[in-house]
């Protein structure tokens, strides 16, 4: 059984981005040349839907600069040179805390989804909770996080429903990894907690499917769980609100798997902050050249241009690809094989949709539904003639977005799609996450 | 260090179009030789000069048209094959020739190459080359299963692919394990058609020929003449199984599969438009 292995050295220097979220950057609390401890509060929310960034060590502060984030883009952050002696703030948790003292823990501790929304935020006006433990197979540090801590993980969903005052869980598991199953069902859980088994794994971006496939609600695609009244949240968060509520320990490490080619792959606890490059290098850094950089997985994770990119809170895999396993894919023809059809978890004719954001038509592919498109990935993955389905949809996705972001809310008169998602321009997030 | 940065997904399954269509060819292997070897050498002309007839006229048409020249791809030497399996072995040695121009030429090219034609371009020739030179298209005898051994060798076969439904079968079988060909079609198209066949009592050692085979698990296998919804496809092997059965039953049944399969793909595109599914999510609950 793989479990989570520990570091043991931490890295001279962490940087720490003041956005970990989806939504505007934290106000930085400290300046240059302070002395932060391993938990203090650096980066405070302005507004509602943003997470609060905690020092992850203890050190001096020695710039806020613009680095580059593993979303792609340059931010403000907080480099920290750390101590030798590491010190972290005076912890003190309330012995029987309330739910409206879990909640504001909670908030309070700065926990973010692995999809870019702060868990407070997500269990605000919720009855459901369901626990995603579905990762796809390169990422593995959300079901290595039951394996190594099962009643750790079991409590946090309890508080987070305590929290949310919800009246059901479910943990949606994959039916073929039977060890964690195994694990689950020894466990003692209470009534209104449910294991659901399920076939396929839910990335980022697919939770909207999750709600259909445990609950049958339709959240409307564009719209968010919580429309339903349901809330998502990953095992490493119900892990971390078990540590905020019981140690009072804010959001502070994350659980990577490190895989790839890489001497030594394992499944690590990093502190957020930690550059890529010290984690492979703790991990037994680089076997051979490598070729490309990737944050999450390999059907959704982002390449990375450079290893300085600091571990974020979203972080949960990174993968290093040799340069002769770099894909350099030359498409010919579809040959309507339909096993894009095939996979795809919503029933969309991929194909079409793809040959239509090629032409332009992107008027028509929104009536075959190209926005309930969830980016999994899986047809362009499967495709036989290397098309980049998945870059298409999202090209057609962009402009339908773009072209219906200034309009009124509107029904389509021929087909009931529900409303077009308005997206907004200009300024708002500067993480553009 | 240099990383290379690109849009995921960062993998992809290691199945080619290339993969498929040599797979096809390969699979075809066996039944080739069994006809070689029972109607001799002048079969394997018909063969090659099938083969060579459409190689040649892609070759001409992507250079003509300054496309670019996918001969690699084994395309054009999968249609060449299966039209010249689909011939008797008297005919002269430039009907495979005229059928693979008109195949690969009109067929295939002229709808705007793979994946975009309307008709198989295999069936299409083959129809052509029927209502054109009838007589000699006309196969010197029916096939007819008396017993098992004639499934092996079939000495009764009117065209090159009728001499072993047994080495089709096996093939196409494995064909559908690998996950080359889908299961959808082919099934659906058997089973619709022995369905109808008990049902009007008909005398199955007739029907499950050479022909037959090859139509269903090669000619279906062409993913461009099918229906690409799920259910369309489902769809798309009833009707073909319809067709075939009521050509047959007043006809013949060699005749009566590829007639029916020709009849259903022209009826395809309409398959797919009424089978759209409606995607997860799109309607409010």
């Amino acid at each position: 059984m793989e479990k989570i292995t520990f570091l043991k050295k931490l890295p001279e220097e962490v940087v720490i981005p003041l956005v970990q979220h989806k939504g505007p950057t934290c106000k930085c609390l400290v300046s240059k040349g302070d002395k932060v401890l391993a938990g203090q509060l650096i980066g405070e929310p302005t507004v509602s839907s943003a997470a609060p960034v905690h020092a992850s060590v203890s050190g001096t502060v020695s710039s806020i600069e613009k680095h580059p984030h593993p979303f792609g883009t340059k931010t403000s952050a907080v480099i920290i040179t750390t101590d030798e002696i590491q010190q972290s703030v005076e912890f003190n948790p309330p012995s029987s805390p309330s739910k409206t003292q879990i909640r504001q823990i909670i908030k309070e501790s700065g926990i973010v989804e692995i999809y870019g929304r702060p868990t407070y935020n997500v269990i605000e006006k919720i009855d459901t909770i369901i626990l995603n433990a579905t990762y796809e197979s390169s990422l593995v540090a959300g079901r290595v996080g039951i394996c190594t801590y099962p009643n750790e993980v079991s409590k946090g969903l309890k508080y987070l429903m305590e929290a949310a005052g919800a009246k059901k869980a479910y943990i949606a598991v994959n039916k073929n990894n039977s060890e964690e199953l195994n694990l689950l069902s020894g466990l003692k859980l209470d009534s209104n907690m449910e294991i659901v088994q399920l076939n396929v794994e839910y990335t980022p971006g697919m939770e909207n499917l999750l709600v259909y496939d445990v609950t049958g609600f339709t959240a409307q695609f564009g719209g968010k769980p919580e429309d339903v009244g349901v809330g998502i949240c990953g095992v490493n968060t119900a892990y971390e609100v078990y540590d905020a509520v019981k140690y009072g320990r804010p959001s502070m490490r994350v659980p990577i798997s490190v895989v790839g080619a890489i001497g030594g792959p394992q499944s690590i606890l990093a502190p957020i902050g930690m550059k890529f490059k010290d984690v492979i290098e703790a991990c037994g850094g680089y076997k051979g050249e490598p070729g490309k950089l990737i944050m999450n997985g390999m059907t959704i994770g982002l390449a990375q241009y450079t290893d300085e990119v600091p571990v974020v809170k979203q972080t949960a895999g990174i993968l290093v690809q040799t340069k002769s396993d770099v894909l350099r894919i030359d498409p010919v023809e579809c040959t309507l094989c339909a096993r894009c059809v095939d996979v795809c978890p919503v029933e969309l004719l991929p194909t079409r949709l793809a040959i239509m954001a090629d032409q332009g038509k992107f008027e028509e592919a929104r009536m075959m539904h190209v926005m309930n498109c969830v980016e999994c990935g899986k047809c362009t993955v499967v495709c036989p003639s290397k098309i980049p389905i998945l870059q298409l949809i999202r090209y057609a996705k962009l402009a339908i977005e773009k072209a219906y972001a200034d309009l009124e809310d509107k029904k389509s008169p021929n087909v009931e799609i529900g409303e077009p998602p308005v997206i907004k321009f200009g300024g708002e997030s500067e993480g553009g996450v | 260090m240099a990383f290379t940065i690109s849009a995921p997904p960062h993998h992809r399954e290691a199945l080619t179009v290339n993969k498929i269509i040599w797979g096809k060819i390969l699979a075809l292997v066996p039944i080739s030789l069994f006809s070689i070897y029972f109607f001799g050498l002048y079969a394997l002309g018909l063969i090659i000069a099938s083969i060579l007839a459409a190689v040649a006229t892609e070759f001409a048409i992507q250079k003509a048209f300054n496309h670019k020249v996918t001969i690699a791809d084994g395309h054009a030497v999968l249609i060449g094959l299966m039209l010249a399996l689909l011939l008797p072995p008297e005919v002269p040695i430039w009907m495979p020739m005229i059928g693979s121009l008109f195949a690969v030429g009109v067929g295939k090219h002229a709808f705007g190459d793979m994946g975009s034609y309307v008709f198989n371009p295999v069936l299409g020739a083959w129809v052509f080359l029927n209502l054109s030179w009838g007589k000699m298209m006309t196969p010197a005898s029916l096939p007819h299963i008396g017993n098992f051994s004639d499934l092996i060798v079939e000495k009764g076969a009117g065209f090159l692919v009728g001499v072993s439904p047994i080495a089709l079968l096996a093939a196409g079988i494995v064909l559908i394990l690998m996950k080359y060909v889908d299961w959808r079609v082919p099934i659906s198209f058997f089973v619709t058609t022995f369905l109808l066949l008990f049902l009007l009592k008909e005398d199955i050692s007739y029907v499950i020929t050479g022909v037959f085979f090859f139509g269903m698990l090669f000619i279906l296998s062409d993913t461009a003449m099918t229906p690409i919804t799920k259910d369309g496809r489902i769809v798309f092997g009833i009707a073909c199984g319809l067709l075939t059965v009521v050509y047959g039953y007043f006809a013949d049944y060699v005749f009566a599969v590829l007639y029916g399969l020709f009849l259903a793909n022209s009826i395809s595109p309409l398959i797919e438009r009424i089978t759209i599914p409606k995607s997860i999510g799109g309607v409010k609950k």
